[in-house]
């Protein structure tokens, strides 16, 4: 990729983040009254900064990386990204705007006026939040790197250094419009490229089954490996290599690899003639991948129990959304919970929309850009495509464009979890709150999960966000639900509840990652918790509940009744939930949504 | 509450019997080995069909949640002293 086309859309990106940030920041401040102007954003606009922040860098890159690697199974992902907001819309929209609960540990507090369940929400907000940075890092360290040539850690820092002092200085004031313009940039910086591709594809003499397997290389490919990998040969193949091959030195020679595993240490240079079909990646625990399966919509890529893999997806991902930090935050600058519905409505079409596009780079980059399958970066799929199908200036320009976009990814949704993070850790978590103890809550908010990122090296990244998804499905879909829907909630149930779904699905998550069990039905439950752990953190709510039925709060009904019922045409002065009129910052707020009950 | 409570569920019932079924339904599909066609309806069918449907969906619920909505302020007679005291009861 051209790197000088690459570093001037990436700055682009960040200087047009930070002038549209600054000016979004001027407009407010000239407006009398900042919280009214942020209550007459209309629908749209709003949807718009929604489905900014919510495209993060796994649904750029990731997606169109994984249906590559993968196959159309991994269609699921995207599907339940936006079927998330569904649930949502459904069950939480409209009875949270009303609730002028500003952030999910908020929404502890003012529905079970319970300072432990509180900080309990808290510690799982900051928990789901920084699982959720890391692959948001990782995706900044491949974006850059791959367009500037900077080592991995390089981009995990840049994010910090743009998304530290923007949080800040600026809080949650113009970032609506900021939002909204990422959500342009990045569907543009999908679709231009989109329709180039497709042309190029068109015109291809040769363009091959997408579903050919196994898929080969269309012209003579040079690939480096960056670290050591196993390669399995199905069929005898030739290949030029220069540096070590199944502990051989060679420099320039060619060797002809035989059917079974070969080990190609890292920095060797393997060119294969056109026509080559594509060696298959071993992950390094020795399971097979799922390359043979490609196609079909069941393979599970490379666990053992597809149908249960996927409902486990599924469990994750429809019920997640509702329980992401940063999602719940911007439901608040809607005026009221019609408003709301309206904008879910919208966010549903936006989202959709810009998921038609991920899964046709995918395609692609099965085709075009196999030697990623072989290295293992099928993340820079959506990245490397426009250089290699359409080439020349138009082919950089065009990857520059892309990096722009996927630069405004990271950015978007790092900043909105930053602020999100930042906003719990300091009143909440730290001793003695305050907006003076916001910045440095906003330094630990990034910096902790920077340290992992960097220190950690690769993550499976695509599943560390199946795997935030899955722990906010089993705390705060529960906590969200029954405290919405369901009278009999008390604050222990609540507590235990999400203690034992978030924990139980957090312990899981640290157990995949760290590894002990890789095989057969006890790896698939753990790396695939959702579909047990939202059960069980239901069950112990309700129950818990139950026991300690002369624990319900004595403000309930009240609750109840600012949840369901609509607001008033002309709103009292002031309406329920409405945030007092300019303050510093949103997250001064204590208790906003207390209400009569304060 | 307990209408927009039965609606929800019912809306949700219906994302359910639409996507949550589908796994199911695609284990049926006959062996893309033997018929490759069947992958091509999982693209069109989650690849693309999906998002419509999901919109469709939504829209249906909010235009339903607002009559419920509208049946409500009707019935506290459009008095919101009706409403403050349904919510301090």
């Amino acid at each position: 990729m051209n790197q000088t086309y690459g570093i001037a859309a990436v700055s682009a990106a960040v200087v047009g983040t930070l002038v549209t940030g600054s000016a979004g920041l001027r407009i407010s401040r000239t407006t009398s009254d900042f919280y009214v102007a942020s209550r007459t954003v209309p629908p749209y606009l709003n949807a718009m900064a929604i489905s900014g922040e919510y495209l993060s860098a796994a649904s750029f890159l990731g997606i169109a990386g994984l249906v590559a690697a993968q196959g159309v199974e991994m269609l699921w992902f995207p599907v339940g990204y936006a079927a998330g907001y569904l649930v949502l819309l459904v069950f939480v929209a409209a009875p949270l705007r009303r609730s002028g609960a500003y952030t999910l540990p908020d929404f502890a507090d003012a529905r079970l006026e319970s300072r432990a369940a509180r900080r309990v929400a808290g510690v799982l907000v900051v928990g789901v939040g920084w699982l959720y940075l890391l692959p948001q890092l990782q995706g900044a360290g491949l974006t850059l790197g791959l367009v500037t040539g900077a080592p991995r850690w390089f981009g995990a820092l840049l994010v910090a250094v743009v998304v530290t002092p923007a949080v800040a200085a600026g809080g949650m004031r113009g970032i609506t419009f900021v939002q909204a313009f990422q959500y342009c940039l990045k569907v543009t910086a999908l679709l231009v490229p989109a329709v180039f591709l497709l042309l190029a594809w068109h015109g291809d003499p040769r363009p091959a089954e997408a579903l050919d397997e196994p898929p080969t290389f269309r012209r003579h490919t040079q690939v480096t490996v960056e670290t050591t990998v196993r390669l399995r040969v199905e069929t005898p193949l030739r290949a030029v290599a220069t540096g070590a091959v199944d502990g051989r030195r060679h420099d320039g020679d060619r060797l002809s690899l035989d059917p079974g595993v070969h080990e190609v240490r890292a920095g060797t240079t393997l060119r294969f003639p056109a026509g080559t079909p594509v060696p298959e990646r071993e992950p390094g625990d020795g399971r097979r991948a799922g390359a043979s399966s490609w196609a079909a919509p069941l393979s599970g890529g490379r666990d053992d129990h597809p149908l249960y893999t996927t409902y486990g997806l599924i469990f994750a991902t429809f019920l997640g959304t509702m329980g992401l930090p940063h999602v719940l935050v911007r439901f608040y600058t809607n005026p009221d919970g019609r408003a709301a519905r309206h904008t879910t409505v919208i966010v549903l079409a936006l989202v959709g929309g810009f998921y038609l596009l991920p899964p046709l780079y995918g395609l692609l980059g099965r085709i075009y850009a196999p030697d990623l399958l072989l290295t293992g970066t099928t993340d820079a799929a959506v990245l490397v495509l426009p250089e290699r199908l359409v080439g020349g200036t138009l082919g950089d320009l065009l990857g520059a464009l892309i990096a722009a976009g996927a630069c405004a990814a990271f950015l978007s949704t790092a900043s909105g979890l930053v602020l999100s993070v930042a906003g719990v850790l300091g009143q909440d978590l730290l001793p003695s709150p305050g907006v003076r103890h916001f910045r440095p809550a906003t330094l630990l908010a990034v910096a902790v999960p920077v340290t992992v990122s960097v220190a950690a090296g690769e993550l499976p990244v695509a599943h560390a966000v199946g795997l935030a998804f899955a722990v906010a499905a089993s705390s705060f879909c529960p906590l969200l639900l029954l405290g919405i829907w369901w009278r009999g909630l008390t604050a222990p149930g609540a507590i235990a509840g999400l203690l034992t779904g978030g924990g139980s699905a957090l312990t899981a998550v640290a157990l995949t990652i760290a590894g002990p069990v890789t095989d057969g039905w006890p790896h698939t439950l753990l790396a695939w918790p959702a579909v047990w752990s939202v059960p069980l953190g239901f069950l112990t709510m309700i129950l818990v509940s139950l026991a300690t039925r002369d624990r319900i709060p004595p403000g309930t009904e009240a609750a109840m009744a600012r949840l369901h019922l609509p607001e008033p045409p002309v709103p009292p002065n002031p309406p329920a939930g409405t945030r007092p009129p300019r303050s510093d910052h949103p997250m001064t707020i204590r208790r906003p949504g207390a209400g009569p009950r304060t | 509450m307990r209408r927009q409570l039965a609606l929800s569920l019912k809306t949700f019932g219906m994302l359910v019997v639409l996507l949550g079924l589908l796994p199911l339904a695609f284990t049926a599909l006959p062996d893309p080995a033997v018929r490759p066609g069947g992958t091509l309806v999982v693209w069109a069918v989650l690849g693309v069909a999906a998002y419509p449907a999901l919109v469709v969906i939504g829209r249906w619920y909010v235009v339903r949640a607002e009559r419920v909505e509208g049946d409500t302020a009707d019935r506290a007679g459009g008095d919101t002293a009706d409403r403050a005291e349904g919510g301090r009861r």
